[in-house]
């Protein structure tokens, strides 16, 4: 059995029966999975769960997979959805505070709505806490796009969306990001212009 | 002024053509508006692509790994001992009511196990596992309600070691399959899951989505006598004996 043996046919000697076959699927996506979750989710905690259910979540659907997109992909959109499961499941419990690893950020509460668009972040926060005031459909976008560098195409299949609906969510979502990491530059006062009506002092 | 928007992610991903580029380079020396958005959306992708990668924390995957039965993982069946395994059977077993004869509906898969072969893998615990013939239709919800059931009864019965489980999972018009129904139904699990998994601790002929299915029940764990860190139950099909999904719970 070879580490290096594409994930095709991994997925193939799993659905004849070689168990092996899903543990080194696992092994090798697991960093890329927990990565993602993290980077959606915004807290460790959250993101071991979503990692654990998109595992499990895989390896009920594996039988069936067809081969129809790459496995990357499929186990990409199984994480986001596994993440968006969390994220909601979240906003169901009002009292609990999802708590950042940094001991320092201030406690996000789950229950209070993001904004509905991204135009409307603003502040100075550093960028994995700025991701969380980012619209969940914006941030899949912006950490597929930025932190996992994938092409907009592949984002398109992962999310099923239209491949313009991606551009324009990354390009709005990298404002919106900025905005709220305190990057936009203050905007200039008006030079002040002299008022004729007034005369001079 | 029309603003190429369509154009700003990819020009700042760096993914557009030549000519393109030239064109979007044109439009932003005259365009204040799109310049500053151009120069956000770039400073954010980089703080994007500075976040560091963080190692996945021991454990995260162990229970999708128990659930496929990997070698090397803990068993699904042996942090029970065998007699402790036998007791925990004997616990959790479905409580069915026997029927004076079989389904009528109940299609091949049930009909194939009257004549059923032994299987080299079923004697073990042949003596503590029955076969539940249910008439019961499960989908993914309800079977995952069986599965949190049960694993809560499992742990509730280990920490409190009282005598007898209420009957919660019997199900209506169900019977205990033969002996040689049982032998025949473990070939079939022992086809579909791993060879070291051992036979599972509880064992349902059934339909799942409308095929005649095994849910065969393996409890994923931490160590003989200690209460179950997983429980997952396979669905298998009965006519192919492959795993068709699975449903899974942890405390």
């Amino acid at each position: 059995m070879s580490r290096s043996e594409p994930d095709d046919e991994l997925v193939a000697r799993y659905q004849r029966g070689d168990r092996t076959a899903f543990t080194i699927l696992v092994e090798r996506h697991q960093t890329r999975v927990f990565n993602l979750a993290l980077r959606m989710t915004g807290n460790r905690e959250d993101a071991a769960d979503a990692t654990q259910d998109a595992f499990i979540q895989a390896l009920r659907k594996l039988s069936g997979f067809r081969g129809d997109s790459a496995f990357t992909t499929w186990m990409h959109r199984v994480t986001v959805n596994a993440s968006y499961d969390i994220l909601r499941k979240r906003r169901r419990e009002p009292m609990l505070h999802v708590v950042s690893d940094d001991p320092d950020a201030p406690a996000h509460e789950p229950g209070t709505p993001h904004p509905d668009h991204a135009d409307e972040v603003t502040g100075s926060l550093d960028a994995q806490e700025a991701l969380r005031h980012v619209p969940d459909e914006f941030r899949a976008v912006l950490v597929l796009a930025d932190v996992h560098d994938l092409p907009f195409q592949e984002i398109s299949e992962i999310l099923e969306i239209p491949v313009g609906t991606v551009k324009s969510r990354a390009h709005r979502g990298r404002i919106a990001l900025a905005k709220a990491m305190g990057l936009d530059p203050p905007e200039r006062e008006p030079p002040v212009q002299p008022d004729p009506s007034k005369g001079t002092p | 002024m029309t603003h190429p928007e369509d154009l700003l992610a990819d020009y700042v991903s760096g993914s557009l053509t030549p000519s393109d580029r030239a064109s979007v380079d044109e439009h932003l020396a005259g365009c204040r508006e799109c310049s500053a958005e151009v120069s956000l959306a770039r400073a954010a992708r980089s703080a994007l692509r500075d976040l560091p990668e963080i190692p996945v924390p021991d454990g995260v995957s162990s229970r999708a790994l128990d659930a496929a039965g990997s070698p090397g993982r803990p068993g699904r069946y042996r942090w029970l001992g065998a007699g402790a395994a036998a007791a925990a059977v004997a616990l959790l077993l479905v409580t069915l009511p026997h029927l004076a004869s079989a389904p009528a509906s109940q299609d091949k898969a049930a009909e194939g196990l009257a004549g059923g072969s032994a299987s080299s893998i079923a004697h073990a615990d042949a003596s503590a596992l029955e076969l539940a013939v249910q008439q019961t239709n499960y989908d993914q919800a309800s079977l995952d309600d069986l599965t949190n059931a049960t694993l809560r009864q499992a742990t509730s019965s280990l920490q409190t070691a009282t005598a007898g489980l209420p009957p919660a999972n019997a199900a209506p018009n169900a019977r205990i399959g033969t002996g040689a129904e049982l032998q025949t139904a473990l070939a079939c699990v022992g086809k579909a899951v791993a060879a070291d998994a051992g036979p599972p601790f509880k064992l349902i002929l059934a339909r799942f989505d409308g095929k005649a299915s095994f849910l065969a029940f393996y409890f994923g764990g931490s160590g003989e006598g200690q209460s179950p860190a997983s429980l997952v139950v396979w669905i298998i099909d009965g006519h192919t004996c492959t795993a068709s999904g699975l449903s899974s719970s942890s405390p």
